[in-house]
This record gives structure tokens, sequence and C-alpha cells, in this order.
């Protein structure tokens, strides 16, 4: 394997057994997503056009955001408290591809609230559920779960470089959720709101994936959303990439990599 | 009396310790109030039930904010190795529990009453002035419902260790099986029973009762019946306690418990 | 070409003190530090805590810029050619931390070889083999939480040779370990020198840096206050003796009484339970002892024994205190 390729690979396979271990990410991937979509269950089974798939979806969503969240924000500050990132950073790998590698670890685990969802769905409430564009779903999908991840990358610098800011990013958790249209589309919140609605990534792969599901999606509208998703990626992760140079500079200058 | 107000203050201070205080606000504040927007919004898009009915459930059940207060608030006296101490105080335990409680009810009706005031500028929610009287006195037996059941999830998180992690999960249910977002008779038995059993049921059916126009008497007896629900569950949390520390004396792991 | 090379380097540390009115504090950590290390030395730098050695280290090891002045490793500069210094490069600092706890300690070297590239055929081999070395083959497939510090620091160990650097920093290693780990890492470390590879250790033992040592580099608040092999600098204390008084409730008045005897250089208290171990520098021992006990009067002897100086005075000349 290259060597960039193991980087990512061997970060990925870290990062998910850190999570394994941590119970406030296995309460973001289980218990939050299973909550919310067995009240949404419940609550939307009486609309006449209710899709079940609707649910899954969209509580599934809340679960990929809360952990692209959570673990952007705090990775690289965890490694600063285990003493790693001074290791890290005089390694000859890459900060940005250490980093990457863990957020994918941290996608990869947060696909479980899809299957807790999904479950939920089939299981729980024994429905019958339905994707009636297979294809675009899965396509909407890898570009959705893409951009998620190239968030979480973009917090990580954010998250150290401005340290309020970072308690104050954990506050978007709902709020995402609720601009985004996971679980109710965005014209039952005031016209003022829309624009920002669209500036979310979250809310192009909710369109993308609610849309394929239910097959009301054409293939123009698709990749019109796909192509958000993109672009939004390629600017995180340049965005991303130059803020995790300038942190890790600052950071040896000051003398900050470690705690002591 | 001066255990009374020390107790409490030390309860309340423990919330603001590691966090600065615009963070605090506005996790505190804002919070409540994004998640009733959140669930509030789905009900709407539901469509079963008119607004107002999520919107009323979703208010009270704001309650689990004292109620979370008080669970970790009892989880960092345990971290901060200061429980043992208090346990063998000669002090009432009574006078401890309700010292520590007073501030957290307080705290937690006027969580509940900004998220009225939310409800009622943002989404319009509009309860007659006659429902007012006992508005109020169901935004009371909330707090205190709640801070009950936190007083025992505070005892329960000797056992299960985590006292957040407990807390959010007891916060879900409460939205899920307390009438907040689905009405109980939704629900398949099992959960309606243990829905019944849970505090906040009862206020939040008196509360939309009073929202429609029901008399202040017709509605005491579910209020009374949250109270002592309340009660109950902080009787319980009461036993939990002194169960857990009268094994501690025995193992001799009273700092470890 | 020198392994090492450090020209003039300075370190200052900015920092605000006082909580409502902050001042902005400058703390020079390393002062006009001039050094050159040559492939295959061990060198040691000794010093008291705070003197600048971990910052050192830091720098040399790319975590730190130098605020001026520069520094190379392998005549390549640590600042701008720091992807070329890394893989080239290990260390180790002193402590419990830098370890993934949840992660056993195969999987903590694995990941750790995956981040320097160490060839996929060799990872798995060589990864065995530093366990054993180490002594940790046992312990390998425990988490490292359960690790006690010595064995972490043996693990750091491992880690550090994962990539076969030419060039090895060891900041305080022996910190914290039982005096038979402290004796099987200085083997290890004595072994690696043989091996040919360049070794900067700091520490503050000064028999560990007077045993494995070529050359020593005695650094006190950022500046390098002496350098040499070490019979060279316990040249430095040639025509030092030491008179050691053993005393019984010696006063500070009494010590100052010491101090400003002509004949005497430095005075070292060391406590000993109810007995103080006075260490006198000076010139002339003969004719210094009578002034010393004059000057005690009233206060109990024990022992006086008069000695050569060793390394250790050299330090305590040098830096004007023992640690």
């Amino acid at each position: 394997m290259i060597g960039p390729a193991r980087v990512l690979r061997a970060a990925a396979a870290l990062q998910i057994a850190q999570l394994s271990a941590n119970l406030f990410m296995l309460f973001c991937v289980f218990v939050q997503p299973l909550f919310i979509a067995v009240t949404a269950m419940y609550i939307l089974r009486h609309r006449p056009d209710f899709d079940p798939m609707y649910v899954v979806v969209g509580a599934g969503l809340s679960g990929l955001w809360s952990v692209a969240l959570f673990d952007g924000t705090w990775a690289v500050q965890s490694e600063r408290w285990q003493g790693t990132l001074e290791l890290i950073a005089a390694s000859p790998a890459p900060v940005m591809l250490v980093v990457g590698g863990r957020m994918l670890g941290s996608m990869a685990f947060s696909l479980l609230s899809m299957v807790v969802c999904y479950a939920v769905g089939a299981w729980l409430f024994g429905y019958e559920l339905v994707v009636r564009d297979p294809l675009g779903f899965i396509v909407a999908f890898a570009f959705g779960l893409f951009s998620l991840w190239s968030i979480a990358v973009l917090l990580s610098p954010i998250g150290i470089l401005w340290r309020t800011a970072a308690r104050f990013l954990n506050v978007l958790e709902y709020p995402v959720y609720i601009l985004a249209g996971f679980l109710f589309p965005i014209l039952f919140l005031p016209g003022w709101s829309n624009p920002v609605s669209n500036l979310l990534p979250p809310y192009w792969a909710a369109v993308a994936l609610h849309g394929t599901a239910a097959g009301t999606l054409s293939r123009p509208e698709l990749m019109l959303a796909l192509l958000v998703l993109v672009l939004a990626s390629a600017i995180d992760l340049l965005l991303a990439r130059s803020l995790l140079q300038m942190v890790l500079r600052a950071a040896r200058r000051a003398g900050t990599l470690s705690l002591t | 009396m001066r255990l009374f107000a020390v107790n409490a203050l030390y309860s309340y201070k423990a919330l603001f310790r590691w966090q600065s205080p615009e963070a605090y606000v506005l996790q505190k504040m804002m919070f409540p109030l994004i998640q009733l927007t959140f669930f509030a919004l789905i009900g709407q898009f539901g469509g079963s039930r008119p607004l107002a009915f999520y919107l009323i459930g979703n208010c009270i059940a704001v309650a689990f904010r004292p109620m979370f207060s008080i669970t970790t608030a009892i989880a960092d006296e345990r971290n901060g190795g200061t429980l043992p101490f208090l346990i063998a105080s000669p002090a009432s335990r009574i006078v401890l529990f309700f010292g520590r409680a007073t501030l957290h009810v307080i705290d937690g009706m006027f969580d509940i009453v900004v998220a009225f005031a939310f409800a009622i500028v943002v989404f319009g929610l509009r309860l007659p002035d006659s429902s007012l009287p006992g508005m109020a006195l169901a935004v009371l037996v909330a707090s205190l419902a709640a801070c009950g059941m936190g007083f025992f999830l505070g005892a329960l998180a000797y056992v299960v260790l985590d006292a957040v992690f407990l807390a959010n999960v007891v916060m879900f249910a409460l939205l899920l099986l307390t009438g907040a977002n689905i009405p109980l008779s939704e629900l398949p038995a099992p959960a309606r029973a243990f829905g019944e059993a849970l505090p906040l049921t009862h206020t939040i059916a008196a509360a939309r009762a009073y929202a429609q126009g029901l008399e202040l008497e017709a509605g005491l007896p579910l209020l009374i019946g949250d109270v002592i629900l309340g009660l109950l569950w902080a009787l319980g949390g009461f036993a939990l306690f002194t169960l857990l520390e009268h094994q501690a004396r025995r193992r001799g792991t009273l700092e470890a418990v | 070409m020198p392994a090492i090379e450090l020209n003039r380097v300075r370190r200052v540390f900015q920092t605000t003190t006082g909580v409502l009115r902050r001042h902005a504090k400058q703390i020079v950590a390393i002062d006009d530090l001039s050094l050159t290390i040559e492939e295959g030395e061990l060198f040691g730098l000794l010093g008291p805590n705070g003197a600048g050695k971990t910052t050192l280290i830091k720098i040399l090891t790319t975590l730190l810029i130098p605020t001026s002045g520069s520094a190379r490793v392998l005549g390549h500069n640590v600042d701008r050619e720091a992807a070329w210094v890394r893989p080239r490069i290990g260390f180790v600092f002193g402590g419990e931390r830098g370890l993934y706890y949840r992660l056993s300690g195969r999987e903590n070297l694995v990941y750790f070889a995956e981040l320097y590239s160490v060839p996929p055929r060799e990872l798995r081999a060589r990864v065995d083999g530093l366990l054993e070395m180490v002594g940790l083959r046992d312990r390998a497939n425990e988490r490292v939480e359960t690790y006690s510090r010595g064995m972490k620091q043996r693990l750091h160990l491992a880690r550090m040779l994962l990539h076969q650097p030419p060039v090895l920093f060891l900041d305080e290693p022996t910190i914290g370990l039982d005096p038979i780990g402290a004796r099987e890492l200085r083997e290890t470390i004595a072994r690696l020198h043989a091996e040919g590879k360049t070794i900067v250790l700091t520490t503050h033992y000064m028999f560990e840096a007077d045993l494995l040592c070529q050359r020593i580099g005695i650094i006190n608040n950022g500046k390098l206050v002496a350098e040499g092999s070490p019979d060279r600098l316990k040249q430095l204390v040639s025509d030092l003796s030491v008179v050691e008084l053993e005393v019984f409730g010696a006063t500070a008045a009494a010590i100052e009484r010491l101090r400003s005897i002509d004949l005497v250089d430095s005075v070292v208290v060391e406590q000993r339970e109810v007995r103080q171990l006075l260490r006198v520098q000076t010139r002339a021992a003969d004719r210094a002892v009578p002034l010393l006990v004059a000057a005690l009067e009233g206060i109990e002897i024990g022992r006086v024994t008069v000695r050569e100086g060793t390394l250790e005075d050299a330090y305590v000349r040098l830096v004007g205190r023992l640690e």
C-alpha cells in the first residue's frame, strides 16, 4: 500500500478503536438516532404520503452529522491532551493525512446510526423500506458522506485555532438538523432562513438522499445537489489544509504542541 | 438553615465550574429552545395534532434541564470526593436534599417559562388568560417532579457510573414516553405504563387541558399525581443512596462508591 | 559533516502574567547557544531543571522553531527542512503521555510504524523484534493503560527505533524508572551507540552522564556553560578540593560565615535526616579545614573528609547549585 493510503487506513483504524470505547460517541450513534427515529416514526406516520424511509434517512443523517461535528471539533485537541500530537507532528506523516484518516474512521463509525435507524424502521416498526432510485441513492450517499467528512476535517484546525469557538460549535448539532431539513421540509421554516439552509452541505445531502429514496428527484436536480456537495468539499479541504498548516506552524513557534 | 443555603449554592456552583459564562448561557438557554423547535416542526409536518400540542408538550418537557443539573451535580460531588463527608455528616438528610433541590427547582421553572415565552413569540402559541394560573402551577410541578427524578438518577449514576449518559437517555425517554410528542394512546401498552410512571406525563396532560380552558381545580388531581410521583422517585433515590452507603460502609469502599 | 549543529540559537517564550492587568513577559529559554555534535557521538546534556535542555531537544526534533539562529540535523535545517529531518530522527521524552491508552502496546507500535512508513514486509518483524528487545513481548497485546510507568517508557523506546533512525534524542529517559530498569536502559543506550548511532541524551544524573557519554555539555539558564569530555570537565576542578563536613544543626548564619571565608569557593548543603552534609569547594583544603571548623563553632561536627573534585563538583562550580 502506498504511503498516504497507509496513513489514512492506520489513522482510521485507530479512530474506530478509540470511538468504540467512547460512551459519548456511542450515545451519538446509537441512543440519539434511535430515539429520534422512533419519535419521528410515530409522529410522521399520520401523514397520508408517509414514507418510513424518510425517517430512516433523516434520523440516520442526524447521527452522521453529530459525529462529524463532535469528532471534527475535538479530535486534534484530544491528541494534544493525550500527548500524542507532538509525536504526530514530528513524524514524517503529514498531519492533514492523519486528521483525514481519523475523520474517515469517524464517518465509518457514524454509519452505524444509519444501521440503527434502518433497524428501527424494518424491525421495530415492521415497515417495508424501499429506495426507489437505488443508483441515485448510492451516489448521493457517497457524495454526502464525503462532504460531511470534509467538514469534519475542516473543524479540526478551527477547534484549535479558536478554542472558544469550539464550545460554540457544539451548539450547532440541532440547528443543522433543523436548517438542513433532515426530518421536515425547510418550507416549514421562516423564509429568511432558506438561504442559510442552501449554504449548508448537509441540506443538499438531505435533499439528495430524501429525493432519491422517494424517487422524486430528477437527474438534473440530483446533479445540482452533487455539484454543490463536491464544491463545498473542495473548499472545505483546501481551507482545512491552510488552517492546519497555520495552526501547526503557530504551535511550533509558540511551543504549544504539547500542554507542557 | 445555613446548611440548606450552603448546599443549594454549592450545587448551583457546580454548574458553572467548567464553562465560560457565554458558552454556559448559550448551551443552557438555547439548547432546550432549539430542541423544542426541532420536535415541534416535525410535529407540524406530521400534522396529526395541532402545533400547540407539540409546543406545550415540549415546553413542559424542558423540565429535563433541572433533572439533568441535579443528576450531574450529585455525580460531580462524587467525582470530587466530597460525598462521603456529606453522608457521614450528622446533618439531617432531608434538609440536605431540599437545600440542594430548591435552587434547581427555581432554575428549572425559569427555563420552562423561557421556553413558553419562546413558543409564544416565535411560534405564536396562544394561551388564554384564564389558563395562566393553571399553567404556572404546572410549571412549578413539572420542575419539582423532574428534580425528584433527578435525585433518583443521581443515585443510580453511582451504579451505572456515567451520570451524563444516563441523564441524556432519560431526557429522550421523557420526550418519547410522557406524551410530549406522542399521545400516550398511540404507544404500545408496556411503553404507556412506563410513561404513566414517569414524572411530567400528568403535568403535560394538565397543561394541555388548561390551555384549552379547563378550570384550575379540575386539573389539580393530575398535578398532585405528578408531585407524588416526583416524591416517590426522590424517595427511591434516597433509598438507593442509603443502600449504597450501607454497602460501602460494609465493604470499606466509601470513596470508591 | 557534523550530525547536529546549533549556531547561536535563541529561543524566547512569551507569556502573560497576572489576571486583572496582564503583563507580557519574555522568558529566554535558550540564549545564544552554539554546539556541534559529530556523527556517532554519544553526547550528554546536563543541567538543572528549567535550564533549557528540553527546549533544545524540542528544537532539534522539529517541534519548536528557534527565535533566532539556526539548528541543523545531518546538514539540514530543522525549521525549513523539517520534512527531510523527521524520518531520520527518533526521540523519547520522559513521562507517561504520548501513547494511545486504549490500544495494546503492539497496536501502538504498528500505528507509529505506519506513520513512519516502515516497509510493510518488515513491519511485523521489526515490531516483534523491538518488543522483545525492550522486554514487553509478554504484555504486548494488553492495553497500554495497564502498563506501569517503566513499561510505557520502554514502549516509547521501541517506538523510537521503529524506523531505524541514525540520530536519537532521549530527554531524561531514566526518570521514574526503577534501578534495574534504568540500568537496562543505559545498557541499551550504550549498545545503540556501539551500533554507530548519534545519540543526544539529557539527564540530570551526573553519574549517568559520566558513565555513558563521550562528551558532555553543561547548560544553565539557556547558556552552554561548559562542554567537553567527562575527564576534561573534571579537570576544571582539578585545582579544587572538596571538604565534606557532616554537621548536626547547621544554622543559616553558620553557612554564611563559611561562605564568607576567602578560601571557600562554594558551600552546598545537603540535608540528610537529622544531619547536614556540607560540601565546601576550596582551593587549599589544608589551610581551609581549620578555618571551617572555627566558623562552625558551637555546632557539632561529625566526619570530615577531603577529596578531589568529581564531575558533580565541576557541575556545581559551573551551575552554582545541586539539583
